[in-house]
């Protein structure tokens, strides 16, 4: 019988309560980090498998109110890694930035992968900055050639070129689920039965060629209280000329109150009127979409809310949040309250 | 149930966890909260009582072989802890005369990548986590997850005889450059090396533990970036409370050599409890000692080779 629920006690901190172990052995006998979600100690069986097949015929009657303009950039946090690059939340708004620090110079900074590379590095670094502020997450960019793009569980296969990227029109990235191809020009989020990653590439062609990983370790627990921005990844005509990566903020919507009926609210910015994949995702199985949506968020910040109602209460469920056009900027808020 | 030493962050930044076994910190639980910070006080009373004795080495075979490593995964490259013949695999490898996007410092940058991710595969088969990075440290940069350089170019690094490693950019530690060094905080695990330095790029190589291998029975190789040859670190796990631990440590080394023991408390890495070194011959040998204490709990085992060797541990036995 699949166990839903897992017991972790830490010294000086006490029990606590997961949907999945702290690792677990592969097939091939390589042990991994499922991506977790830490649960409300009033959780049991009924909650995580009758809850979360109840709230699949759920429909949502979201209102969505712009309150403000959108607000600035400067509320991101640094790059650790680069600090001095100014914050943003699309490599296309810092790339000419990097490239002057940098020129191509023909002897040590050789191509505009090594830019493209170091864009990506600071937006997701200082994506992982914000996300883990309720969380666990770890991204790594570059040469995913010859010096490789790996995170824990997560890596790019360095047998393949940059011309080999361009002709097969996408690159190989293993996981803890077996491989899995990303897109050229673009990317891709693997939502396997307990594993979540997420990989963008782009290649020129020649030998190197750019790519990106995340692996989210630990999903960010609500409520949300500092924003968290939506890193979008080669979304300009500098680049291969694929649809771009956006990538999705995924969270851990756990309510803090047993109840049969919640409200949901959160606060978005966004650049551009922009529409928005909003998913819950079944906290035993990820590949699982429970419901989903997309709404519609106008220019500026806006507040969103709706409700949800599950029998025999509603369950903790992993919600995806993915920007379909590379305008919104960051989530600022998420909570959820018992009715 | 699993049970582990500390959080799993602090500020931002995972920690490296440790596993303990079922009976660590039961009595704590049974009793009122009040009285944690007692058996604190005497949990660590009992760590400073504890004594190391009988340290003693035989040799199992005088020759040294690399047999049970493993490969990066990611590349075709040798399985060895020999850096010249990792970099000679890299120059052959690395296509830098005919490929206009291929320059010369991603031939150790490929070379130090495939060590670093052949040696988190070893310590992933034993049971535990390591995450590591290497490769350009200016552009594109490098990042291990719990680690990071901060981006500067070779000159400037080169100026200031050092460069700056970072956890989540609150924290920020200083790592002479070029150069290698161990970096230990009170949740933290880390190994970092700096190298290559030319007009603007330079290699970095990164090393954390993200959950300790405990009592490791499959053989795992010490990293070994150029001229530098850094810790490993592994759980000493009882499997129940005793006043007396005998402990096996058998290993493989290229040369006689000796080796740096330190045992650091579970709870704070940075709390050294004992330490104390012991040659160890060419070849296979196994090293014996015995820990005495009023009772012993989980601690974190630091072995460090001398530099320009190449180690690997084959197992690390605790009794009880």
């Amino acid at each position: 019988m699949p166990e839903f629920i897992f017991k972790e006690r830490v010294s000086g901190v006490g029990e606590r309560l997961y949907n999945n172990p702290l690792t677990r052995q592969a097939p091939d006998g390589r042990t991994y980090r499922p991506t977790r979600m830490r649960l409300p100690n009033w959780v049991d069986r009924d909650i995580m498998t009758e809850g979360v097949d109840d709230l699949a015929s759920a429909s949502f009657d979201v209102s969505i109110e712009r309150i403000s303009e959108a607000r600035p950039l400067d509320i991101l946090l640094d790059s650790p890694i680069f600090p001095d690059v100014s914050k943003a939340f699309s490599t296309e708004q810092i790339i000419e930035e990097v490239t002057e620090e940098a020129p191509i110079d023909d002897t040590e900074i050789i191509d505009e992968w090594v830019h493209n590379s170091a864009a990506n590095s600071a937006i997701l670094s200082g994506w992982t900055r914000e996300y883990n502020r309720n969380s666990l997450a770890s991204t790594d960019s570059g040469d995913a050639q010859t010096s490789g793009v790996a995170v824990r569980d997560f890596s790019f296969d360095g047998s393949e070129t940059g011309s080999q990227v361009v002709s097969n029109g996408n690159a190989s990235v293993d996981g803890p689920a077996g491989e899995f191809d990303v897109p050229n020009g673009g990317g891709k989020v693997k939502f396997a039965e307990d594993s979540i990653g997420a990989s963008a590439v782009n290649s020129t062609g020649g030998y190197q060629f750019d790519g990106s990983v995340a692996q989210y370790g630990d999903l960010a627990e609500i409520p949300i209280e500092e924003p968290i921005r939506f890193p979008s990844l080669y979304s300009g005509d500098r680049y291969t000329g694929g649809v771009g990566f956006e990538m999705p903020n995924v969270l851990n919507q756990a309510p803090p109150e047993e109840s049969e009926n919640q409200t949901v609210s959160f606060n978005m910015s966004s650049n551009a009127e922009q529409d928005v994949r909003f998913a819950f995702r079944n906290p035993n199985d990820y590949s699982e979409t429970v419901t989903e949506n997309t709404i519609t968020v106008p220019e500026g910040t806006s507040e969103v809310e709706f409700q949800v109602s599950a029998q025999p209460a509603v369950p903790p469920v992993a919600v995806e949040m993915q920007d379909q056009g590379g305008s919104v900027q960051s989530v600022e808020s998420y909570s959820m309250e018992a009715q | 149930m699993m049970r582990l030493n500390i959080d799993q962050k602090t500020a931002s930044v995972e920690t490296a966890r440790m596993r303990v076994p079922e009976w660590h910190g039961k009595a704590a639980e049974m009793l009122p909260a009040s009285a944690g910070t007692l058996l604190d006080g005497a949990s660590k009373l009992s760590e400073d009582k504890l004594r190391v004795r009988g340290v003693s080495t035989s040799q199992d075979s005088s020759t040294y072989s690399h047999s049970g490593l493993m490969a990066s995964g990611v590349h075709d490259d040798p399985i060895t802890l020999d850096p010249q013949e990792l970099n000679d695999w890299a120059r052959r490898d690395v296509p830098v005369e005919e490929e206009p996007d291929c320059a010369d410092w991603m031939v150790p940058a490929y070379e130090q990548f495939a060590h670093a991710e052949a040696r988190a595969n070893e310590y992933s088969r034993a049971g535990g986590s390591l995450l590591t990075s290497g490769g350009g440290a200016y552009m594109p940069s490098i990042n291990n997850g719990k680690l990071a350089f901060k981006s500067e170019d070779a000159d400037t690094v080169s100026d200031d005889g050092a460069t700056i490693v970072t956890t989540d950019g609150s924290k920020t530690m200083s790592l002479d450059a070029p150069g290698a060094s161990t970096f230990v905080t009170s949740e933290g695990l880390h190994w970092a090396v700096a190298n290559n330095l030319q007009d603007q790029q330079w290699v970095g190589t990164l090393f954390s533990v993200q959950e300790l291998v405990n009592n490791p029975s499959d053989p795992i190789g010490f990293p070994r970036v150029d001229g530098h040859s850094g810790p490993l670190f592994v759980g000493h796990e009882p499997s129940r409370p005793s006043i007396l631990n005998r402990v096996s440590v058998t290993s493989r080394s290229d040369t006689a050599q000796t080796l740096q023991f330190k045992l650091r408390s579970s709870l704070d890495y940075n709390r050294v409890i004992r330490s104390f070194s012991q040659d160890i011959p060419k070849g296979k040998s196994t090293t014996d000692f015995r820990l005495l204490s009023i009772g012993i709990s989980p601690m974190v085992m630091e072995i460090q080779p001398e530099d320009g060797t190449s180690v690997i541990l084959d197992d690390y036995s605790v009794f009880p």
